[in-house]
């Protein structure tokens, strides 16, 4: 008995203290601290070293990367990557997530199925169609025989091939982020479209769509960061010379080949930027949906 | 009866839609499942290439993955890592995204966006600065810059997970919790701790340190696939972005060291004005004009000049008394003619050549011993030869005794232009042809010459295997030098030897030789590279093509380079006499013993003979331009040359062609042009070459690879294609040691089979070049 009162009097003065300082708040400290030393830092210090090239004035690092030929069309090369990746992966997600919104055996299985190649890695993946979708592999082989198509497919050391490799490894991702937003949307707010007379395309489209929106953006914006900075299997699958040479490359080979600290910052920085810039519009253009909250029913 | 049909069309368009779908999901699943299992199968295949299954079944792979990189090892660090990454981000974001969940407090959006951000942005864009930074603090490559690297999108991810499922947990329970008594330790570990322990584990993928173990473990076994090869040179080139997904394993030392971007601290407004060469050296060189009155950094602190200084000329950093030795490279260039004090300007008023008696004692510039440390081994990845000497490509060489066989030579190379293909453990067939073979003195200078040459190659470590092919008449006989092979690594049988006039005619014995390289081939390709440490290369250098930077940026570098690999008990091998004539005592001060001093002074003399018949001076000495540039000394002059062979001590000295046997600094003598110098050191042995340039030769050597060390950057950007590193920077701050550190990574990387940018390009054969010295009769 005394104990809880000695606890609910210690209890009383720590709630009044709060409003000068509560303890919980320190909590955050820690890792506050370390983002701000190992993210921050580093980010800044970035920034600042894109501005102090080894020679020229402070912008020569930004005109040497907007003027060369070997390095802007980069940023292009990796867009062109990364942006039809993460349309392929949500527009296959999507309609898939949604066909297994419902819990079963079947949804389960597949679950579990994607999973894998998640927890593969890049490399396994790059190994695995280096060996399965080259021209001597399975795939050709079999398509060969079935005479689906006449001589050996090129699928690997190309765009297609990192492409490929950008589905298999993001898709799953997209496909369980958006399983887990649309089977938290209440699905009695469909089942009360259908008795108004909602067909189902009209269903998904005007109750589903919505709602999802918000969820559809976040994975977009994951998917997008993943597939843009895109560097092993462009290396490994793709022609890192040419068609593949991503953004990635040219700043690893500024900053280990060249040791040109400013324009390995400077492409770090450009990068940043132009993910943050799609980033924003993702964010602007969901804007422009429904906003609320994502259950129904009695909220 | 619309209403119905409406209905059976929409069921009909949504049964096909769900079908469509079904067929997508299984054509996904069964692809990914296809993919993993043709993974599954080469990882047990004896060979496999282009059919259906192996030809043969092995779980070797495994045996020797499990060997060949101390996978125990590998694993273990992975463990460490991933415990530590897992644990600290716990201990970190837990407590972090309790207090976000929990409490609402101004700034509270701004630090979510500080933890959203890192996940927002690519890993590049931080990972860069972050990776200078470290390799500034030392901290790069170390088991905590790894911990670091990756706790950084992890971190956030916990805390982003964490938030919203702490904020479901029922604040009652922590209340009750409270009331009982406990405190915020005994809260968290008791309530938040048991409900937590619910929350998925899906975390743990983001923590992947294990991709650089991976990684390695796909390299390698891309190094013995065609496709493997083609891009090899990428595939060994950039293994990760960042820093921290290189697992530290077998070198953490080594790979700390490995990118060694960062400018040098030593620079007071920008870069530095002077460049020092070594750290032994009592001078610095002018990088620019140094105007009367500007500071430079000496040992005894800053000091101003007295008088204006010209770029290249030499600065004292220490005082010498008159007859002291100065110092550049680490070598003496010459002795104090007067009292020089740090800041003076050091030339041809204070510095003077020593005499003859002053310059020839043995050893007596006593080499320092590369700081390599002993237990700092490294490794590379070669093939074991019968002989106990390590190749580092896998060639199979069709030999050519005489000109008269070169174009049969090369008819059988061309029909094996994609041997890759179906061996893909043999880099190539490649024809070794030359002008000689014939019209020598019989048993002379030259046939004894040629046939060394020859010799060496068929033996070469880099040769899995070759043919001969003569014409039948020459006086380069085959036969004697196929008998010496008969201990061969790969056959008890002798190589085969094809003769024009035996076979009767040129397409005869096209397919005669053919026919031989094809019974070659399978066992060629058996060859497999095993983990050799650093002390089986033997490094070639030579330069070519020179420019004024040459001599301060590529030459010191790749003798930082040698010195760094004769630390690791390696061997380094200089040449090109012409180049060194009148300064040999540069080498004979280094001399191990006055046996070997011997060995160079005979050579010396002979090339004096030599030259003398020819009507050539045979004295290298500083020309006036030479002087108006800053360079006092005959040595001075050499020093530029002879600095790509380190500062160790010389340990043999041998002839043109010559077996190295000999571990350390060798040197072999040959002629300063460069194919027939390269062409003398790899039949020696040689198994990888270093080649600086200034104005960008683009050679190669088959079978050895050929690194091209370009002397500055604005060649290196004009021939980024050719050149292999930028030595350029060291002008720009970057310190010599910090770029011979870099060679001898891009060596081993090399020697493990990483592709050159001149074996990219397809050049090599035509550099065969033996030396022709005699007359032609």
């Amino acid at each position: 008995m005394g104990v809880s009162i000695t606890a609910v009097s210690e209890h009383t003065p720590t709630t009044g203290a709060r409003k000068r300082f509560d303890p919980v708040l320190s909590l955050v400290a820690p890792a506050g601290l370390f983002m701000l030393c190992f993210f921050v830092y580093p980010f800044a210090y970035g920034f600042m070293l894109s501005f102090h090239p080894r020679n020229g004035d402070w912008l020569s690092s930004y005109r040497t990367f907007f003027s060369s030929a070997r390095l802007w069309p980069t940023t292009l090369t990796t867009l062109k990557l990364a942006l039809p990746a993460t349309a392929i992966n949500l527009g296959l997600a999507l309609p898939m997530a949604y066909r297994l919104r419902q819990k079963s055996a079947y949804q389960r299985w597949i679950t579990a199925a994607l999973v894998v190649p998640i927890t593969l890695g890049t490399v396994l993946i790059a190994d695995g169609m280096l060996t399965y979708l080259g021209p001597k592999g399975w795939l050709s082989e079999t398509l060969q025989l079935l005479k689906l198509c006449d001589g050996p497919l090129h699928l690997t050391h190309n765009y297609v091939s990192v492409l490929i490799s950008l589905v298999i490894s993001g898709f799953p991702f997209v496909f369980l982020l958006v399983l887990s937003y649309i089977t938290g949307i209440d699905p009695t707010l469909a089942r009360a479209a259908a008795s108004l007379g909602a067909n189902p395309w009209q269903q998904f489209r005007h109750v589903y769509l919505p709602l999802i929106s918000p969820g559809l953006t976040i994975a977009f914006c994951l998917a997008f960061v993943q597939a843009f900075s895109v560097y092993p299997s462009a290396v490994l699958l793709g022609a890192p010379a040419g068609p593949t040479r991503v953004i990635s490359i040219a700043a690893y080979e500024a900053a280990f080949e060249q040791y040109d600290d400013s324009l390995a910052s400077c492409a770090a920085m450009i990068m940043g930027l132009v993910q943050l810039a799609v980033v924003s519009a993702a964010l602007l253009l969901r804007g422009l949906f429904y906003r609320g909250p994502v259950v129904g029913g009695k909220g | 009866m619309t209403l119905a049909a409406d209905n059976s069309t929409s069921r009909r368009a949504l049964g096909a839609w769900n079908g469509l779908l079904n067929a997508l999901m299984f054509f996904f699943v069964a692809n990914i499942g296809l993919l993993i299992a043709a993974v599954a199968v080469n990882s047990f295949a004896k060979r496999w290439l282009g059919t259906w299954l192996p030809d043969g079944w092995t779980a070797s792979w495994y045996t020797s993955a499990w060997e060949e990189f101390q996978l125990p090892s590998v694993l273990w660090v992975t463990v460490e890592v991933v415990a530590a990454v897992v644990s600290l981000s716990i201990l970190l974001g837990v407590p972090a995204a309790y207090a976000l969940a929990r409490r609402e407090f101004p700034g509270k959006r701004a630090l979510m966006l500080l933890f959203l951000l890192p996940l927002m942005v690519p890993p590049m864009t931080y990972g860069i600065p972050l990776a200078t930074a470290m390799y500034k603090i030392g901290l790069a490559g170390t088991l905590p810059g790894v911990v670091l690297a990756n706790l950084i999108p992890m971190l956030p991810f916990v805390i982003l997970v964490m938030t919203p499922f702490i904020e479901q947990i029922d604040p009652n329970l922590e209340a009750a919790a409270r009331v009982c008594g406990a405190g915020m330790g005994r809260m968290f570990l008791y309530v938040l701790g048991h409900v937590r322990a619910h929350v998925p584990r899906r975390r743990s993928r983001l923590a992947d340190p294990r991709r650089g173990a991976l990684l390695r473990r796909f390299r390698r076994r891309c190094s013995c696939s065609a496709v493997g090869r083609r891009n090899g040179h990428d595939l060994y080139a950039r293994d990760a972005p960042l820093a921290g997904h290189r697992a530290p394993v077998r070198q953490p030392h080594s790979a700390r060291l490995a990118r060694q971007g960062a400018p040098e601290p030593a620079m007071n407004d920008g870069l530095p004005r002077t460049l020092k060469l070594h750290p032994r050296d009592d001078v610095v060189i002018a990088k620019g004009l140094l105007e009367r009155g500007t500071t430079v950094d000496t040992d005894v602190g800053p000091v101003s000049l007295a008088e204006t200084v010209a770029p290249g000329h030499k600065v004292a950093v220490r005082a010498r008394d008159v007859n002291d030795p100065v110092h550049r490279y680490g070598h003496i260039i010459g002795l104090a003619s007067a009292p020089i004090r740090p800041g003076d300007h050091v030339h041809l008023h204070n510095l003077r050549q020593p005499e003859r008696t002053e310059q020839r004692e043995v050893g007596s510039d006593l080499p320092y011993i590369s700081d390599a440390r002993p237990d700092e081994t490294r490794y590379f990845d070669g093939y074991l030869r019968g002989d106990g000497r390590i190749g580092t490509r896998n060639y199979v060489a069709i030999l050519s005794t005489v000109n008269c066989s070169a174009s049969v030579s090369r008819l059988v190379r061309d029909r094996f232009q994609d041997v890759q293909r179906t061996y893909p453990n043999v880099d190539g067939v490649i024809a070794l042809t030359h002008k000689g073979g014939c019209g020598h003195v019989l048993g002379g200078d030259d046939h004894a010459l040629l046939e060394r040459v020859l010799d060496g190659y068929a033996h070469h470590p880099n040769i899995g295997a070759f043919i001969v092919i003569g014409l039948g008449c020459e006086v380069m006989q085959a036969a004697p030098m196929v008998e010496r092979h008969r201990r061969s690594v790969l056959s008890h049988d002798p190589f085969p030897v094809v003769g024009v006039q035996q076979e009767g005619g040129v397409r005869k014995a096209v397919d005669a030789a053919a026919a031989a390289v094809s019974r070659l081939l399978p066992i060629a390709n058996t060859a497999r590279r095993t983990r050799r440490p650093a002390r089986d290369l033997v490094l070639a250098t030579n330069c070519g093509g020179s420019d004024g930077h040459s001599g301060i940026t590529a030459n010191p570098a790749l003798g930082a380079a040698v010195d760094l690999l004769v630390g690791l008990g390696g061997t380094g091998v200089l040449g090109e006499t012409p180049e060194i004539i009148g300064a040999e005592h540069l080498l004979i001060r280094r001399a191990r013993s006055s046996a070997v001093a011997t060995k160079l002074t005979d050579r010396i003399e002979w090339w004096e003979r030599y030259l003398g018949a020819h009507g050539v001076d045979a004295s290298n000495n500083p020309s006036p331009g030479n002087r108006a540039g800053g360079i006092t000394t005959l040595a001075e002059k050499s020093l530029g040359g002879v600095s790509k062979g380190g500062t160790t001590p010389l340990v043999d000295v041998v002839g043109y062609a010559e077996r190295i046997k000999e571990r350390g600094f060798v040197y072999m003598d040959t002629p300063g042009y460069d194919p027939v110098s390269v062409t003398g050191m790899v039949a020696g042995g040689a198994n990888i070459l270093c080649f600086t340039t200034g104005r960008g030769s683009v050679f190669g050597c088959k079978p050895v690879p050929s690194i091209k060390l370009a002397s500055n950057s604005a060649l290196y950007q004009r021939m980024e294609e050719d050149m292999d590193i930028d030595c350029g920077v060291i002008l720009e701050g970057v310190s010599t040691e910090s770029v011979g550190r870099r060679i001898l990574d891009e060596v081993l990387q090399v020697a493990s089979g990483k592709k050159t940018k001149s074996e990219l390009a397809g050049v090599g054969e035509e550099e065969f070049a033996p030396w022709v010295r005699g007359p032609v009769l």
